[in-house]
């Protein structure tokens, strides 16, 4: 019973897993911007709205993907699954959009 | 059972107290619990589609009052799709094979393994809990705002049941992708991997990329439900359609989790029962990966009369007829396999000659409807019923239980009475024509799905239908009884009494706790035939003789 | 045994002939593939003496030609489907307006001339009709075999469909997506007469032309009172709105179509007209769709332009990127994203439950409706036989229990607070149903059309169509 005779393959997890502070200073900056979200609600600024909310979900999802999924610091094999999966987010999307964005308005005569 | 090599006795002697299965990390006994929930769960959905056959044969809803018939296609659907179909061949034959058609000891996560088993067992215990409760009603497809705003009955639970069960096969998806990779023995490189393993490869994939789509889906269901958030409500300015994109976009790539790993399976069944190399190995391969991608694309041609924009419409119509190439494709070179072979009807190849034929008449008759203009007549009515349960009971559960039959030897170390497995394959075949052939008939005629009480022009074809699927009953039952008689009194089973190639074949039966003695080294592709009876190459630790 | 329903809408034909060249090719395939398997089985089985010599080839041609023949065929298949698709969603634009409101579990159909009709739809033979739907409640979804045509009808939204009766006779209509308890029994049929029979049926059930009903609710639900010409308070003017495009207060720009009508009178927080203060009340929950639809076609004979308008739509219908042209709702991403509805309105009702006096009109009869009853009546049996005659009898128009169905605050915070009022409402519509079956029992066991919209109704404002 040898060791298996082909070469190991191991899973490099990046320099160090983030520290407890780091991942609490998250949170803290997660529960900050989600305040941010809510608070934006009250002041009307018209279509900036939209602009305004999508520009916060995207700081949430990159501190998400930054510190909690570790993205940056580790192996580019992570980085391209997790960008696996946005493509098939953007998968959904697009293809989802395609209806939405080509209903023809119902006009009687 | 001599089998004392180094690699461990015999799994199944490796302890026999309960808590050595149900703590165990042993792939095989994994797979072995698994059979058990999926069987247990096939009977449940089965008495549920024997109480709705039982209604249809009259067209007055006089069985049972609607409100039991919708929950009994509900729970006939949901069972079916999550609890059966969904883990049946990759969590059982799946997981018990693919380390050992790799020449693995186990997958690359085995903790991981038993702890998606427990996430399903506890999924189909809320499902258990909500049939018992009183079920849910809304389809297994859960559409709103009907089970969001209308329905009374339990869909909490059915949802948190499914959501949980989800899990499990993200879970299953990552170790098999995991253990592809990394698990490989040497010599096993990617273009020698048998078909099997390439579709449990793609199967993954799916299950990886699209189950967390299901559950985000479901997850809003229950937000909806609890808190009215308003995202499908067309009263809080939400879009019931888009419920759909969402349910379908896990949905169609679904079914694509049943049936790719019947395709894989069955390529070993027709070699294995042709003696022959399978036809075309580099395109029965891109076929399936082609299937696993291309299947994402084409969700939305379940909503061709959905209210989805036309122009949407059309690009998921050509969409859908790339997936019936990849599909000819496949039934060309398992045909041309045939050729030239030198082949035994034995039980299993029955079944996979009947998965062929079967699949073929489900994917013909998804090409009608994936042209928009046919579908708007079609869908939502018996024609996409039949259509569906070809690809899905004529196709996955007969791959199933071919496969169950193919390897009984190896997993029990028994063999099963030759004969009975026979004559249950072929009633299977029959009985399960006779059931879904009048139901394409019935679509043609107009009958929409998930009538309970029905016009009476669609009689004659109902009571066809349902004389059908008592037949298939008892062809389901039949091996259910035979095989449990074999685990006691069946012969005891050589190393490889088919005379197969592949990896699995070269270690006892049933295998050892680890599998291999030494790990096995692959110097040629798959489907090595003819094999020489004599000339099996005995490099692996002596079979254990019978 | 012929099992196809018979061809009775013009674009049946050419759908049948796509089905037949599918059949006869797949049976080519299925033929073939099981003529070889046979062969090659009996062939190559086990101890027989074939020649098996030969090493497999390498196969690339085989292979590229049973991936290219499907190829070419599927395109082909495409195109001819595609072609007959694009007939079948786009409708000619002579095409006389039906609409159809759904609900659990029955269609009603309103004419323009005020024709009202449950579960029954009355077609002229030649004439192309087509259908403006939306629901009550759940999905639905209008289907004729023997049209070969379906649509999903949804809440909150107007869905078309288009299509040409060329046989004369009854046809079966059924509901195709699941819509709850009697899902099964939500049928009815299609009648289709010569024009001359049909321009009679249409004299001997004509009401109050469906505009002229517009116009009653108009003044009865308050509209009047800002939107009228001498009101005092500050609201857009509706004259000639239907077909133009309105200014948004957040810039954008919007085609009043249906849509926008439907939803600024159920949702008027989601689109305010630029220089109005956002003061109007919802409606939701408190007007039923057949009466949103009477309002609009009230609205459209305020002035529509036919002509022009229906330039613009033919335009529209071309292409989706004609709506560009016309500044249509594309101009914000919000807007693009959801295109039927984006802001969610203040009030949290469910209108799909709410019914008040204005929405209930008719009262569904047959025993099958009633969820409780184990036997039902088939939806084809004899009672349904003579119900399109019968239905049009009136009653007195306060008809008992129809208070408000749902609670508008039935969107509780507590979960089981929400379960229950849900239940609520569902024991109401059951109990609703339940009376509606003991009242057609004292009428005879058909439909019961219980009373119109009162005595305000009148023939002013009545707007002659075609």
């Amino acid at each position: 019973m040898n060791a298996r005779t082909r070469q190991p393959r191991s899973h490099r997890s990046g320099p160090r897993p983030p520290s407890l502070a780091s991942n609490l200073w998250a949170l803290v900056a997660l529960l900050a911007l989600l305040g941010l979200t809510a608070g934006s609600a009250f002041i009307p600024m018209g279509a900036f709205n939209t602009v305004a909310n999508v520009g916060i979900a995207v700081a949430k999802a990159l501190i998400v993907m930054i510190i909690y999924m570790r993205l940056a610091t580790d192996s580019p094999l992570l980085r391209m699954v997790a960008m696996a999966g946005f493509a098939w987010l953007a998968l959904l999307v697009a293809l989802g959009l395609a209806d939405l964005l080509t209903r023809v308005p119902l006009l009687g005569s | 059972m001599t089998a004392t090599d180094a690699a461990g006795g015999n799994y199944l002697l490796a302890g026999n107290t309960l808590r050595s299965w149900l703590l165990t990390h042993d792939h095989k006994r994994i797979a072995i619990l698994y059979t058990a929930g999926i069987t247990f769960f096939f009977l449940c959905g089965g008495v549920a589609a024997a109480l709705i056959r039982l209604e249809l044969v009259t067209p007055a809803g006089d069985l049972m009052s609607p409100e039991t018939y919708n929950k009994a296609f509900t729970f006939h659907g949901v069972v079916m799709v999550w609890f059966f179909l969904v883990p049946s061949i990759p969590a059982t034959l799946g997981n018990f094979l693919l380390p050992l058609m790799i020449g693995a000891r186990d997958v690359a996560f085995p903790r991981l393994n038993l702890f998606s088993f427990y996430l399903y067992a506890g999924g189909g215990l809320f499902t258990i809990a909500c049939l018992l409760a009183g079920g849910v009603d809304t389809g297994w497809t859960f559409y709103t705002p009907f089970s969001t705003m209308f329905s009374n009955t339990h869909v909490m639970l059915a949802v948190v049941g499914v959501f949980i069960v989800g899990f499990s096969s993200i879970l299953t998806g990552i170790n098999f992708i995991v253990t592809i990779h990394t698990l490989r023995t040497r010599g096993m490189t990617w273009f020698r991997l048998p078909l099997f393993v390439w579709s449990l490869y793609g199967v993954a994939l799916v299950m990886v990329l699209a189950t967390p789509v299901l559950a985000m889906t479901l997850a809003l269901i229950a937000l909806e439900r609890l808190f009215g958030i308003g995202l499908f409500d067309p009263a809080l300015g939400g879009d019931p359609v888009l419920f759909q994109h969402f349910f379908w976009f896990y949905s169609h790539p679904a079914v694509y989790i049943m049936i790719l790993p019947a395709m894989g399976l069955v390529s070993e069944l027709i070699t294995a029962g042709a003696r022959r190399r399978i036809f075309g190995y580099n395109f029965m391969v891109y076929s399936l990966l082609g299937i696993s991608v291309v299947g994402f694309f084409v969700w939305g041609h379940h909503m061709f009369v959905a209210g989805q924009s036309m122009y949407a419409s059309i690009v998921f119509s050509i969409l859908s007829f790339m997936i019936g190439v990849f599909s000819a494709i496949k039934v060309f070179n398992w045909t041309a396999s045939l050729y030239k072979g030198d082949i035994t009807f034995s039980a299993w190849m029955i079944y996979a000659l009947g998965f062929v034929g079967l699949f073929m008449l489900g994917g013909l008759t998804g090409i009608f409807v994936a042209a928009v203009a046919l579908d708007v007549g079609l869908t939502d009515t018996y024609f996409v019923v039949s259509h569906f349960h070809y690809i899905m009971v004529g196709g996955s559960v007969m791959a199933y239980l071919g496969g169950i039959h193919f390897w009984w030897p190896k997993i029990t170390g028994r063999m099963y009475p030759e004969m009975w497995a026979r004559f249950a394959a072929i009633l299977m075949f029959f009985g399960f024509n006779l059931t879904f052939f009048p139901q394409y008939l019935l679509g043609v005629a107009g009958m929409p799905r998930r009538y309970q009480s029905y016009a009476p022009q669609f009689q004659v074809l109902n009571v066809l239908s349902s004389a059908g699927a008592s037949l298939l009953a008892v062809a389901y039952l039949m091996p259910l009884a035979y095989l449990l008689w074999s685990l006691r009194y069946g012969a005891r089973a050589g190393a490889n009494p088919w005379r197969a190639a592949g990896l699995e074949w070269k270690t006892t039966s049933p295998p050892p706790v680890r599998n291999f003695g030494e790990p096995p080294v692959v110097e040629g592709g798959p489907y090595d035939y003819p094999v020489p009876t004599a000339k099996v190459r005995a490099t692996r630790p002596e079979p254990a003789g019978p | 045994m012929n099992f196809r329903p018979p061809q009775a809408s013009s674009l049946a034909a050419s759908i049948d002939q796509l089905f037949l060249a599918m059949l006869i090719l797949s049976a080519i395939v299925v033929v073939g593939v099981f003529a070889v398997m046979l062969w090659f089985g009996i062939r190559y089985r086990h101890g027989s003496t074939a020649n098996r010599s030969g090493e497999q080839h390498r196969h690339l041609g085989i292979e590229s030609t049973w991936v290219l023949v499907p190829f070419v065929l599927f395109m082909g298949l495409f195109y001819w489907s595609t072609h007959i698709w694009r007939e079948l969603r786009i409708p000619p634009a002579d095409a006389a307006p039906v609409y159809v409101v759904a609900k659990q579990w029955m269609w009603k159909v309103q004419h323009p001339g005020g024709q009202r009709e449950i579960d029954t739809l009355h077609v002229p033979l030649g004439q192309p009709i087509r259908l403006i739907m939306t629901s009550q409640d759940v999905i639905h979804s209008f289907y004729v075999p023997a049209f070969r045509l379906k649509q999903d009808v949804l809440p909150g939204r107007y869905t078309e469909m288009w299509f040409t009766a060329t046989k004369e006779g009854t046809f079966d209509l059924f509901c195709a997506e699941f819509c709850g308890t009697d899902h099964s029994r939500m049928g009815g049929r299609v009648v289709v007469m010569p024009p001359a029979e049909y321009a009679r049926w249409l004299a001997g059930h004509a009401g109050t032309d469906l505009a002229a009903q517009g116009a009653a609710l108009f003044r009865q639900f308050g509209c009047s009172g800002c939107h009228g010409a001498r009101s005092a308070v500050h609201a857009p003017s509706l004259e000639n709105l239907y077909g133009s495009t309105v200014a948004l207060s957040d810039g954008a720009q919007v085609l009043a179509d249906d849509r926008y009508l439907h939803d600024s009178i159920l949702l008027p927080g989601k689109e305010i007209t630029a220089g109005y203060a956002p003061i109007m009340p919802s409606f939701a929950g408190r007007i039923g769709e057949e009466d949103v639809l009477a309002l609009i076609e009230y609205l459209k004979s305020r002035g529509a332009e036919p002509a022009s308008f229906r330039g613009k739509s033919e335009q529209l219908r071309q292409t989706p990127s004609g709506r560009g042209t016309l500044g249509g709702p594309t101009s914000t991403s919000a807007d693009s994203a959801t295109l039927n509805n984006v802001i969610p309105a203040k009030a949290g009702i469910h209108f799909a439950v709410g019914s008040v006096e204005a929405t209930s009109k008719w009262i569904p009869a047959f025993a099958g409706m009633t969820p409780s009853f184990g036997v039902a009546p088939n939806i084809l049996g004899p009672s349904e036989a003579e119900a399109g005659e019968t239905w049009e009898r009136s009653s007195p128009s306060s008809a008992p229990g129809f208070a408000t169905a749902a609670d508008p605050t039935a969107h509780a915070s507590s979960p089981e607070n929400v379960t229950h009022q849900r239940g609520a409402s569902r024991d109401t519509r059951t109990a609703e149903l339940g009376l509606g079956h003991s009242q057609a029992t004292d009428s005879g066991g058909l439909l019961v059309r219980a009373g119109d919209h009162g005595s305000s109704n009148t023939d002013e404002g009545s707007h002659d169509r075609d």
